[in-house]
């Protein structure tokens, strides 16, 4: 009988040149932003250097107006909440580029679906939850965000510079600086306890 | 003198310490039963790179009240756009830049071939290959948008017809010393031609936009790995994916594992194709009709 394999747990970088690196000082602040791919659980982590949130909850609505009527009659289907998030991923060193890269890789394949052993159909989709930002967070004691992201960008910062090597065959470019910018629409929790007095949890969502 | 690629300086440490972006094409000649392949290779200087991933989602309005919709994922698509310069030291390198960008805007065109006296349309060309790199690893690709800007800014190679201490036009005389790789003119000294009424840009800005095709699979688990491996990924090379880490190795999710044996798959009444495994625990509470085909609870 085989045994089940476990999700891959990727943390950020700890290697000898953390202690000069941003990763040192991620770690002693606990500035840590975590991805967790939901159909595999595998997760990865980076200092979490966020350039840029955003948070926007939108009722969709419908209006209708009427001659002589001065409001509008006004009909809600639902909300949407809307997040966009860029962060920085920076190296210092050779190694620790090779390391962001590969966490990188992780975090761009965590776009792609679980699939089926026989048919290879998508069957695990690709939600991702978020979690280690401070103003992301669903409830108190729901501190991550799932998503369904929906676009993300990875962005080489060429103006800061390369960290290049000829190691292998191919060689190497790792940008000193990548940018990764997402947009995503979040799943919002239901609160299903019998005290709740409306489906979504009474402190969602959660900013501190 | 052989093919002139690009400066000395640029060309040395190119080799030594840097890659080229290699741009390789397939085009199918004569009757289309040929295919050749082209390869442009040039190192270049890296202003812009992005890479794109748009996860194709289904977001149908919410019925009314309703907090969470059912989304539907589709597909994810890999996209990327890169801008770089192409400097020139002397009218060679100039020339040979605006060869290769003209070869990288015929990219973008579809695909043709040769049938008689017609051309045949064979679609949108995704036949060609890009490699630059850890980048992007020699990856199928269409390619979208081709942009190319001469800096006039930078400033032009001229024609030059004045006669130098000899009587000889000095624009021809460059271009028969450089060709004949004659000793008496530095390379950075070829900066006149004698090609009347034409500028050859000391500095040339190209964005390149593609969309990649990749022709293995993408996603965690599949077919391509064996039951108990459904958390790696589905590539199954045991290299990084789409970025290469050079010499380190790879995570345990990305390692390769024995390809399993390709299970005989089976179309069950709506046309989806199951394994004889899941056919079974289906169909375990039912029997066979009169007919002998159509199948009935127990």
């Amino acid at each position: 009988m085989s045994v089940a394999e476990r999700p891959q747990i990727r943390d950020i970088y700890s290697g000898p040149d953390s202690n000069v690196s941003v990763a040192g000082f991620a770690r002693g602040k606990g500035y840590v932003l975590t991805f967790e791919h939901e159909p595999t659980g595998h997760t990865v982590s980076f200092p979490s250097i966020i350039e840029s949130f955003s948070d926007g909850h939108a009722a969709g609505t419908a209006q209708k107006t009427f001659a002589g009527v001065m409001d509008p009659l006004i009909t809600q289907a639902g909300t949407t909440r809307e997040i966009s998030l860029s962060f920085k991923v920076l190296s210092a060193s050779l190694e620790e580029a090779r390391y962001n890269t590969q966490s990188l890789n992780m975090l761009l394949q965590m776009m792609y679906p679980r699939l089926t052993a026989e048919t290879g159909r998508s069957v695990g989709l690709p939600y991702i939850r978020i979690s280690g930002f401070s103003m992301l967070n669903d409830t108190r004691t729901i501190r991550s965000t799932k998503c369904i992201v929906q676009n993300l960008t990875y962005a080489l910062n060429t103006d800061e510079g390369f960290i290049m090597s000829k190691d292998t065959a191919e060689g190497e470019l790792h940008p000193i600086s990548i940018t990764i910018s997402i947009s995503a629409r979040a799943i919002i929790p239901i609160d299903d306890s019998e005290e709740a007095v409306q489906p979504y949890p009474i402190d969602y969502p959660r900013y501190r | 003198m052989g093919t002139y690629r690009q400066f000395s300086n640029v060309q040395n440490l190119g080799d030594k310490k840097y890659f080229p972006l290699r741009i390789s094409r397939l085009t199918r000649q004569g009757t289309g039963d040929r295919d050749v392949v082209r390869v442009y290779e040039r190192y270049i200087f890296l202003t812009s790179y992005e890479e794109t991933y748009e996860a194709n989602w289904s977001v149908p309005d919410a019925p009314l009240g309703r907090l969470n919709t059912k989304y539907d994922y589709s597909q994810t698509t890999r996209k990327a756009t890169m801008t770089f310069k192409l400097g020139a030291r002397n009218v060679e390198e100039a020339k040979s830049n605006l060869d290769f960008c003209s070869a990288m805007a015929n990219l973008v065109y579809g695909d043709y071939y040769r049938r008689g006296d017609d051309f045949v349309y064979n679609g949108a060309n995704a036949n060609n290959k890009i490699k630059f790199g850890n980048l992007i690893r020699n990856e199928l690709c269409y390619f979208d948008n081709f942009n190319f800007a001469p800096n006039m800014d930078a400033g032009v190679y001229e024609f030059n017809g004045n006669a130098n201490s000899e009587g000889i036009p000095i624009g021809l005389s460059q271009d028969v010393e450089f060709a004949n790789d004659s000793g008496l003119l530095a390379e950075t000294g070829y900066v006149y031609h004698f090609d009347k009424s034409k500028v050859y840009p000391k500095e040339v800005e190209v964005t390149l936009s593609l969309i990649f095709v990749h022709d293995y699979p993408l996603g965690f688990g599949g077919p391509t790995r064996g039951r108990e491996y459904q958390l790696r990924w589905a590539q199954n090379t045991g290299r990084d994916w789409p970025h290469g880490t050079g010499p380190i190795g790879v995570m345990r999710y990305m390692q390769a594992s024995a390809t399993p044996v390709q299970e005989s798959l089976y179309t069950d009444a709506e046309g989806n194709e199951v394994s004889l495994e899941e056919l079974e625990a289906r169909y375990q509470n039912y029997r066979l009709g009169p007919d002998g085909i159509s199948i009935l609870p127990e």
